[in-house]
């Protein structure tokens, strides 16, 4: 499952160092403050939201907590991903008091 | 005991704990001005409380001891310790009566006067006989004068020790003796303790749900029992965590009484407030967003609602105006009235006031019942207070109640009688932590609707085509200008297809049939057509994230037994969304009247009748206004009737010839030009229909211009013209001299149609022109050669032999009358025909009926060809 998502704790030694979940959007590797990082998902069911913004891709059940998913590809406007690709999720917090969560969607 | 006094003596008791801390501290750091004006101000709220419960001999210490403090805080005296010392006897005093008052519920008897003494003393200034006092409680005297400030840091370690034996022997015995004291009833936690319990509670009761929906699947396992027992636990928790959440009403309301007093003298008047069911109880969350609507209602109530006590005793009420409040339990839901015996809501201010902020026309306005127009008070920015006073007529009024009361799952609705009063009715939920929902299906999603709203659920036929094998008792869903709507119960239920409101796509069941719920938003019901229904949930309402705010038909999402999130469908957004009803009725009309004007080869009329059951006709469009008069407004000026109407006197012309109808309101209907009006009395405005008109025209009576097929019906076309003129005799002539050269334009009309010519001849006489008539093409060029002038040609365009282009084309070609503006007057308005017109030779191209327009256009062609 972790094929791609690679964590890197031992390279903060430096104190100018943060720490980064590394993950891949349409092969466009990108980084991600793995403080901000609450949760790592692999395929869940997301519930549809009719009438949302086009990048929301709906909302999923974080043990029992909703959680709003964004569909990072769309939110980026690359290309969808093909149907058959199995999609990932990572559950960030946004602000500190703010339950708001994002998730973003990116093949494995 | 007393609720109050057992509250007080809660607080105080906290009080208490805290001066001691903060008095201690005092002593350490006698500058600290932040500890100095806690502990004054909580001396000070304990006198204050006690001087208002009735408590003469606590409050007489807590003064004397607030004094001293007072001096300290101003700075007139130094903290010292024997100061504090003196202060700690005051609380250890007061902690005495405290504690007698929680054993017996009343003070104990004792003389405090030396220790008030000591006090006043200090607070005086004088320090030795503070000292010499501060042991009095006990018969034991300090045994030194303490004269001066500094020898007391050792000396006053004496005192306590005695002034503590002498408090606590009074405790002791106050204890034992009475029943447990006071404290330990009631414990204070704060709010978000309580909060942070609902939430893991309504979690538990969801996992409860989804243990109960597992074990159903599977017979006689041995969870079943434990299961029963948690499932039990679990509602008795529920419950529990609950109450602690609910606070009575009373609460909310607990500011009313003075906030009416003081309205009451503001305005004038007298009102009494009448509050029932103070003690139903609320959720505390619910209970703070209501507050503020609720005020806001009462002072409407008070400064709107009722009138001053002169109009008041004129209508025979008695002087003092009634508010009442009443909440009570009603099937799981609050209701709460607030009534008023006032005025009632004005209907002519709200229609007035409609009509000046174009929130609909006079047709629609005429069309509503008086119900609709009530309910225009919960637009935003309605406010029919004419002056804007410091209490209400500010414009943010029953809009802001009405959204924060949709908020909470509420409705709101009102009812109002003329010169009886306005009653609203708040239905809110009892708590907004749990719901119960219908989860319902559309294309594939499931989506929970709040059961507050749904009033029943229908199954209907999905077109009447499918209908072969209904039973005949099913209902079919119909179609009105492609918007679905059902019969139900002989009332017609405006339908929304949450397909189609969401975008979800089509529906995949070919299944002939479909499932609607209908919903109750306001005081209009809706119909909300769904694939499938599934039972109805528990569910925690959650809000939805920020970034979703703005879609308006979700309330929220929750997550279901099974794990899955929902969407919760909001109904008030839903009726907004869709216009149909809170308050979006006039967007639905205008809508309508839109297409009226878009089918342009017909026209629409308005049917009545008078004098008779033979409906008459007049073109809508010449219509200004339809009126409903009381019969007692009308008074007779020089042997003709007239009504007092907008400020003006406007005469009324009977059509049918007789005045004395019985019934108390006299429907009339009004023409105007500039600001001339005149009312036709008729006796009964049938209906707006819209139609061909074919005229066959007939030299029957004055006052009609013939008969037409109208909605399939011989119908009387009145002439317009003729009974302006009944009432004004000088109606085509007075505007006349105002036109531009003292001496009147003349224009000449070509029209084949008579209908027509007789009423755009009026028309442009009333302008004040000179108008010639030619009933075709030829005639009017014969004109021509005859040497006629005019000053501007008005055309038709559809006409036998010559139509309007050819004829326009003849104008232009050679002649008098190369130069003169020309008017097409047709009912085809596409760009099109408006183009060809012009190509035509045509100035401008004026659809029929527009009354305003062809003036306007007139007026313009003649004066640019006088400035050419």
């Amino acid at each position: 499952m972790t094929t791609d998502v690679l964590e890197r704790p031992d390279a903060a030694t430096d104190e100018q160092e943060a720490v980064f979940v590394t993950l891949t959007v349409a092969e466009q590797l990108c980084g991600v403050p793995v403080l901000a990082v609450r949760d790592i998902l692999g395929e869940h069911k997301i519930t549809r939201i009719p009438l949302a913004p086009p990048e929301i891709a709906g909302s999923l059940n974080l043990r029992g907590r909703i959680v709003t998913a964004i569909d990072l590809r769309r939110r980026l406007h690359l290309p969808a991903a093909p149907d058959d690709q199995p999609q990932m999720s990572v559950v960030a917090e946004q602000g500190a008091s703010c339950t708001r969560c994002w998730s973003t969607r990116c093949p494995r | 005991m007393d609720d109050l006094i057992a509250d007080f003596l809660t607080e105080t008791n906290e009080s208490i704990a805290d001066l001691d801390v903060a008095l201690v501290k005092l002593e350490r750091t006698p500058d600290d001005q932040a500890t100095l004006s806690l502990i004054f101000r909580l001396v000070h709220t304990i006198k204050g409380t006690c001087g208002f419960l009735g408590l003469p001999r606590l409050e007489r210490v807590a003064h004397a001891a607030e004094d001293v403090l007072g001096k300290v805080r101003d700075g007139a005296l130094v903290a010292t310790p024997d100061t504090v010392t003196l202060v700690l006897a005051a609380l250890d005093r007061i902690k005495m009566i405290v504690a007698g008052l929680g054993a017996t519920g009343t003070e104990p008897a004792g003389d405090d006067s030396e220790l008030v003494n000591a006090l006043n003393a200090t607070a005086a200034g004088e320090a030795p006989a503070a000292t010499k006092a501060v042991p009095e409680p006990e018969p034991e005297p300090s045994a030194v004068p303490l004269e001066e400030p500094e020898p007391p840091l050792v000396e006053v370690a004496a005192p306590p020790p005695t002034l503590a034996p002498a408090g606590a022997p009074a405790a002791p015995e106050a204890a034992p003796q009475g029943e447990p004291v006071n404290p330990n009833q009631t414990i204070r936690v704060t709010v978000d303790v309580l909060e942070d319990l609902m939430t893991l509670v309504s979690e538990l009761v969801l996992t409860r749900n989804q243990l109960l929906q597992l074990a159903r699947t599977q017979e006689n396992t041995g969870f079943t029992v434990p299961l029963q027992r948690l499932s039990h636990i679990t509602s008795d928790l529920q419950e529990g965590v609950m109450k602690t959440r609910m606070q009575p009403i009373g609460n909310a309301w607990n500011k009313l009484p003075r906030l009416v007093r003081d309205l009451a003298r503001e305005m004038d008047k007298k009102i009494e407030l009448t509050m029932l069911g103070a003690d139903t109880e609320l959720d505390r969350q619910v209970l703070e967003l209501i507050k503020d609507p609720l005020t806001h209602m009462v002072r409407n109530s008070g400064d709107h609602g009722l009138e001053g006590l002169a109009e008041r005793r004129a209508a025979g009420k008695p002087e003092a105006g009634r508010i009442t409040l009443n909440a009570f339990h009603e099937g799981g839901h609050i209701i709460i009235e607030i009534s008023d015996d006032g005025r009632g809501l004005p209907l002519d201010k709200i229609r007035a006031k409609i009509l000046k902020n174009g929130l609909a026309t006079e047709a629609e306005l005429a069309g509503m019942s008086e119900a609709q127009l009530q309910r225009f008070i919960f637009r935003a920015g309605f406010s029919t207070a004419s002056v804007v006073t410091a209490v209400s007529g500010r414009g943010v009024g029953m809009d802001v109640v009405k959204t924060n009361i949709e908020k909470i799952g509420g409705t709101i609705d009102l009812k109002s009688v003329p010169g009886q009063g306005t009653t609203f009715t708040i239905k809110i939920p009892l708590t907004l932590a749990i719901v119960s929902a219908l989860i319902v299906e559309a294309a594939g999603e499931r989506f929970a609707i709040p059961q507050i709203s749904v009033v029943e659920l229908v199954r209907a036929q999905k077109a009447a085509g499918h209908g072969h094998n209904e039973a005949g008792s099913e209902s079919v869903i119909e179609r009105i200008n492609d918007t679905p709507v059902l019969r139900l119960r002989d009332r017609l239920l405006p339908l929304v297809n949450l397909n189609d409101l969401l975008g979800l796509g089509e529906t995949q069941n070919d299944d002939s049939g479909a499932y609607i719920v209908v919903a109750q938003v306001g005081a209009n019901s809706l119909g909300i057509i769904v694939d499938r229904v599934f039972d109805t949930e528990e569910i925690v309402v959650k809000p939805v994230a920020p970034i979703l705010r703005h879609v308006t038909m979700f309330s929220g999402n929750t997550i279901l037994g099974d794990g899955s999130v929902i969407m919760i469908l909001d109904p008030n957004g839903i009726a907004r969304g869709t216009g149909i009803g809170a308050g979006g009725d006039a967007k639905a009309i205008s809508s309508a009247a839109k297409d009226a004007l878009r089918s342009t080869d017909r026209t629409a009329m308005l049917l009545f009748r008078a004098g008779g059951e033979q409906k008459l006709a007049v073109p809508l469009g010449l219509v200004a206004r339809l009126e409903d008069i009381p019969r007692d407004k009308i008074e007779v000026s020089c042997g003709a009737p007239v009504t007092q109407y907008r400020g003006k006197l406007m005469p009324l012309v009977a059509l049918a010839g007789n005045l004395d109808g019985e019934t108390p309101r006299q429907p009339v209907l009004v023409f105007s030009d500039g600001d001339r009006s005149m009312g036709l009395m008729v006796d009964e405005i049938v209906d707006v229909v819209e139609d061909r008109l074919n005229i066959e025209l007939s030299g029957a009576r004055p006052g009609l211009l013939g008969s037409a097929v109208i909605g399939g019906q011989a119908t009387d076309v009145i002439d317009t013209g003729y009974w302006l003129t009944q009432a004004w005799q000088d109606w085509f002539h007075g505007a006349a001299q105002s036109s531009e050269h003292g001496k009147a334009a003349r224009v000449l009309v070509v029209e084949d149609s008579d209908f027509f010519r007789q009423l755009v001849t009026p028309i442009l006489g009333a302008a004040g022109y000179h108008v010639t008539a030619a009933p075709s093409a030829a005639e009017a060029l014969r004109l021509r050669e005859a040497g006629a002038m005019f000053d501007a040609i008005v055309s038709d365009i559809v006409m036998p032999d010559m139509d309007g282009l050819d004829f326009a084309r003849a104008v232009r070609a050679s002649g008098a009358w190369v130069r003169l503006p020309m008017i097409a007057l047709s009912s085809r308005t596409e760009p099109g025909d408006i183009e060809a017109g012009r190509d035509a030779g045509f100035t401008d191209y004026v659809a029929k009926f527009e009354r305003d327009a062809l003036i306007a256009s007139m007026r313009q062609c003649i004066a640019e060809k006088i400035a050419a």
